[in-house]
């Protein structure tokens, strides 16, 4: 549930809990640190016109004293005057603005998310140029932030921005910096404000061939004639209390004026049980744990992918790890499930971890975390 | 009206002010004037469609090109000036960015140059003109800045690459910008006004002068430089500009006019109708506590008068009869007072040699009953105050016929009066046709007419004729009040020219002019003079207290806030402020708490009332105005006087079934109106407003509910 925008003094940030991230991204990780540490304490600074003009009036300035011409004192006193109203109208155009973040359920690592933001104006006047600058934990983006040219008063706006999540898990956002140069450029005005939200973010899935793994497994695609979830309509009933919406046949309902449901028939069950191993060896050279937690982060999505695919050619798939595993997820179900557990699955070390064990029955693929120089492999 | 059209407009008053600005003075010529008026309008009509097209951006390019190497050219080969070249180029580029106006960022270089221009104007003139442009900038510049940053902002957040016609259908928007974001907008230039007074009032005034641009040339004033051709100072009698103004001494019922004699300068030389001052070394004058001795004093009878001098040309310093000593300020520089250098030469003529362009405040001490000059004539001098060309046997025979027997004063006397009284001669400012002859002949001879000038040559040639030594004498007779200065205004108009002739031992004045010249000229009467009054009194203002604004106007500025604090302490704080001395320059002082308490309850009331009025269009208040609440509310009160409030707490449905269940014998008419307005103010139902008036009015009042 998104929480309104709540001014408040800066709060140290909370312990990252998304599986570890390679080089690159801590480098970017700290670099959002840096970001975040910054937009807390400088709420405050000239932009580049802004430079410009203090120089300026610096020369004015120093010309004024160097003439004692009292005309350029006026100047000097004007270009000083622009700029202390520049700096206090600036923070009244954000005096009473709310923000909203309106978050979607999930994202995916790689794809473009849209995150709504939704700004609303209680001032008695307009908020002009207002910029609003989303920013999460360990995670650096330039295309987090939205515009806003005008908010009537008391009126309320909602701009959108693109996200795109750069790893799996949660993507906890921290806070929104609302931002303005408005009225005369001169200087920018933040505003932080704590906004707490969890995004989950599924693997990337990528395309692949899993009928090579399912092989000629018995029954898949053919339909079964016992009711269940497959493709094929076995008949029609009446509705019962726990019938999904969906199932319904409108078109006989209306012709009949009450619920009337259709019943499915049972696919024939090909399982599929990947089998991921999250065990961690022990490193001696940090280089190497980084090159095996990448290989990890491939594994995941080559599961991700193997699922989402065996879904689509009419396999129940499920996903085993040492630690535990997914729901089983029948044909023509969301592939949900599956990529939530993946999403928040977590590294375990080798020595204290219990064993990969592989399920009785149906198609078992192992999926190989590919790290070359690994010492051992579990 | 569209974001884009009311941004060009701005943008073009605003460029225009900068060009108003380059305009002050004489720096830039008639040429460029009328070349930059009319770039600055022909570029309105250029269409968006051909500036967005490269060519006719590379060909502006390729002008402005061009001019900078006419420019350089005329530099290194001509030797023209730098400072007029210069405000000329920046003119040009303001023309040229007009013509390619396109994004913000040309927007930006437009309000970019049109202040360069302001600054360029502070070294142009230090003018009431100036104030007036800088108040027109101060006006447009929120407006202009804001707009600019919205085009910024919005050229910079959408997205132009992927939709083309985004950001001009932004730009097109009549959404954005309008009446009120005007109004808004404009209200800022209050705060930017009383920011920049406080500014400029409390920045410290301690420069150093190193590049003072200050030094500029005064007016020019015929009449009191080293030379007077006759014929050629008498016309300026008509030229109204205010050059020298009074202080009054007393502040009370000031009568509209009192004449003033000041003298200028003075001339011992008269050849070929002109009169010119012998050659000399003037003698620096020496000061004793910034006051400049001119006479002996004898302190009794002494008296001040303050007198606030326009930068002319030449230098010279005006006092009334009598003065015995010029008290003058010193100038402050560098948070230093730089004593006034005053010199002094033959004929009582007092000069000032620091001229700085700006006006001269001083005091002159005098006692009423002495001449202007009560030094003593030394012999040696004396050639030089009864020279003369060769002058015809008529006039001189007429001197002696007019002068007559007796003592010199007596003499001089009779002249005077022959002159003035006699008739025979009249004041007039036509200037008599001299045709290659004496003017003075043809004067006295002939026309028989003639101005102050005329009048005044004649008395000291024909003194001098009778070989009393006589002078010519140039200086201001009048003074007209005014009443939004208060202070006394004498005019270019107002120059005259006198005679002082040595007689018994020393210089006396004479003034053979007639009458009719008006030593009181006619009051200016009517709006227009009204209006010239309140403009020399800006003029005065914005002289005195912006362009000569100085480290100790500042101190005693600071001061009298001080004694303004002090005064609400109290008597408990025991400090009165009669104690403390108070300059002269400390004068307005007092008043200036005043105004900013004034200030700030306009600027308290204007926000309550503008937060009044924000209420008043918004909220509860707005659905007030529904014509079924109007009908509620008349209910209300009818309720109330026949004894049966609604409570605040509850709804009009709920006092119906109360008054109802209460046997109130109007109930079921309350009941009915009640659920009018419940259908109209939330179901638009249809309300007839004058039946259900006429029941509200037929409601009968409830008995009053005996006691126990």
């Amino acid at each position: 549930m998104p929480e309104p925008g709540v001014r408040l003094p800066p709060s140290p940030p909370s312990p990252a809990v998304v599986p570890p991230a390679p080089r690159e991204d801590r480098k970017h990780a700290k670099k959002a640190e840096r970001e975040l540490r910054r937009a807390r304490r400088r709420a405050f600074r000239f932009t580049r016109e802004g430079k410009i003009f203090l120089a300026v009036t610096f020369g004015v300035g120093l010309a004024a004293v160097n003439t004692g011409n009292n005309l350029l004192y006026l100047v000097l006193g004007l270009m000083l005057s622009l700029l202390l109203v520049s700096g206090t109208l600036s923070d009244v155009a954000l005096w009473r603005v709310r923000v909203e973040r309106l978050l979607p359920k999930r994202a995916q690592v790689g794809r473009p998310t849209v995150i709504s933001v939704k700004l609303r104006n209680e001032k008695a006047v307009p908020a002009y140029a207002v910029e609003l600058e989303d920013l999460a934990q360990n995670e650096a983006h330039a295309e987090r932030r939205c515009f806003f040219l005008k908010v009537a008063s008391r009126g309320e706006q909602t701009a959108t921005y693109r996200r795109t999540p750069a790893r799996r898990g949660w993507l906890r956002f921290e806070r929104l910096v609302l931002r303005t140069r408005y009225p005369f450029g001169l200087i920018e005005k933040g505003w932080p404000m704590r906004a707490p939200g969890e995004l989950l973010v599924y693997p990337a899935v990528e395309p692949v061939d899993v009928r090579r793994i399912l092989g000629g497994s018995e029954g898949l695609g053919t339909p079964d004639r016992r009711l269940g979830r497959g493709p094929e309509i076995e008949g029609l009933r009446d509705h019962r209390d726990g019938d999904e919406a969906r199932s319904i046949h409108w078109r006989r309902t209306a012709a009949l004026d009450r619920l009337v449901v259709r019943e499915h028939a049972a696919e024939a069950r090909a399982r599929l049980s990947l089998l991921l191993d999250e065990g961690r060896p022990t490193f001696d050279v940090p280089a190497d744990a980084s090159a095996w937690d990448a290989a990890f982060e491939v594994a995941v999505v080559e599961a991700a992918s193997l699922a989402h695919a065996a879904l689509e050619a009419g396999a129940a798939v499920e996903v085993r790890t040492r630690r535990g595993s997914s729901a089983l997820v029948l044909p023509g179900s969301p592939v949900d499930p599956i990529l939530r557990f993946l999403a928040l699955l977590e590294t375990t070390p080798l020595d204290d971890a219990p064993p990969l064990v592989a399920p009785r029955g149906g198609v078992v693929h192992r999926i190989a975390v590919r790290f070359d120089d690994a010492p051992e492999a579990a | 009206m569209r974001f884009a059209s009311l941004h060009t407009f701005v943008a073009y008053l605003l460029a225009g002010v900068g060009f108003l600005a380059l305009s002050i003075g004489d720096e830039l010529g008639v040429g460029s004037k009328v070349l930059f008026a009319a770039g600055w309008l022909t570029s309105l009509l250029v269409p968006d469609a051909r500036r967005a097209k490269p060519r006719y951006q590379a060909a502006w390019n390729a002008v402005l090109i061009a001019y900078l190497a006419v420019a350089l050219l005329r530099i290194f080969l001509f030797g023209e000036g730098l400072l007029a070249l210069g405000l000329e180029l920046s003119g040009t580029l303001q023309v040229i960015k007009l013509f390619q106006r396109r994004i913000a960022k040309d927007h930006q270089q437009i309000q970019a140059l049109a202040f360069l221009h302001l600054v360029a104007a502070t070294i142009l003139s230090t003018g009431l003109e100036y104030g007036l442009v800088f108040f027109a900038y101060v006006v447009l510049v929120p407006w202009m800045f804001a707009l600019t940053h919205l085009r910024t902002e919005i050229e910079a957040h959408y997205d132009a690459a992927a939709e083309p016609a985004a950001v001009e259908r932004v730009l097109a928007s009549r959404r954005i910008a309008g009446w009120r974001f005007l109004f808004a907008t404009a209200s800022l230039s209050i705060p930017l006004f009383l920011a920049t007074a406080a500014f400029f009032l409390l920045f410290p005034r301690v420069g150093m002068g190193f590049l003072s641009f200050g030094d500029g040339m005064g007016r020019q004033m015929a009449g009191f430089s080293g030379e007077v051709e006759l014929g050629g100072f008498g016309v300026i009698r008509t030229d109204p500009t205010v050059v020298l103004r009074v202080l009054p001494d007393t502040p009370d019922a000031e009568p509209s006019q009192r004449s003033f004699r000041l003298r200028g300068t003075s001339f011992d030389h008269y050849e070929d109708a002109r009169w010119t001052r012998t050659p000399e070394r003037p003698q620096r004058m020496s000061s004793s506590l910034g006051t400049f001795t001119l006479q002996r004093q004898s302190r009794t009878n002494e008296a001040r008068m303050q007198i606030v001098l326009d930068a002319i040309e030449p230098p010279v310093l005006f006092f009334p009869p009598g003065t015995v000593g010029l008290d003058v300020p010193p100038r402050v520089e560098g948070g230093i007072d730089v004593q006034r250098q005053l010199v002094r030469g033959r004929g009582l003529d007092v000069r000032y040699l620091d001229g700085d362009g700006l006006q001269q405040r001083y005091t002159a001490i005098f006692e009423p009953e002495r001449p202007f000059d009560a030094a003593t004539l030394e012999p040696e001098e004396r050639v030089l105050y009864v020279q003369l060309p060769p002058v015809s046997e008529r006039l001189r025979a007429l001197a002696r016929r007019i002068a007559g027997e007796g003592d010199d004063a007596t003499r001089a006397r009779r002249l005077e009066a022959w002159l003035r009284d006699s008739g025979e001669l009249s004041y007039s400012l036509d200037q008599p046709p001299t045709e290659g002859r004496d003017p003075l002949e043809v004067f006295l001879f002939e026309a028989k007419r003639g101005h102050c000038e005329y009048f005044s040559t004649a008395l000291a040639v024909m003194l001098r004729a009778i070989d009393v030594p006589a002078r010519n004498v140039t200086g201001f007779v009048g003074g007209t009040f005014n009443p939004y200065g208060r202070y006394y205004a004498i005019r270019q108009g107002d120059a005259h020219s006198w005679v002082e002739a040595y007689v018994g031992d020393r210089w006396e004045t004479f003034d053979p002019t007639p009458p009719a010249r008006g030593e009181l000229a006619p009051a200016d009467e009517g709006f227009f003079a009204s209006m010239q009054a309140l403009v020399d009194a800006l003029r005065t203002s914005w002289d005195d207290d912006v362009v000569g604004y100085d480290l100790r106007q500042q101190v005693e500025g600071l001061r009298g806030m001080f004694r303004w604090f002090r005064r609400f302490r109290g008597s408990e704080g025991g400090v009165d402020e009669r104690d403390e001395p108070r300059s002269e320059s400390a004068r307005g002082s007092s008043a200036g708490p005043l105004v900013v308490g004034v200030l700030v309850l306009v600027s308290v009331g204007l926000g309550l009332g503008l937060r009044w009025w924000m209420r008043r269009r918004r909220g509860p208040t707005a659905s007030s105005r529904h014509p079924a609440a109007k009908l509620y509310r008349e209910l209300d009160r009818k309720l109330v006087r026949i004894g049966r409030p609604r409570p605040p707490g509850r709804t009009p449905a709920e006092h119906a079934e109360r008054l109802a269940a209460e046997g109130y014998a109007g109930a079921a008419t309350v009941e009915e109106i009640t659920s009018a307005y419940l259908a109209s103010r939330w179901g638009e139902a249809r309300l007839d407003v004058p039946t259900l008036r006429a029941r509200i009015r037929s409601l009968p009042p409830a008995p009053t509910t005996p006691p126990g």
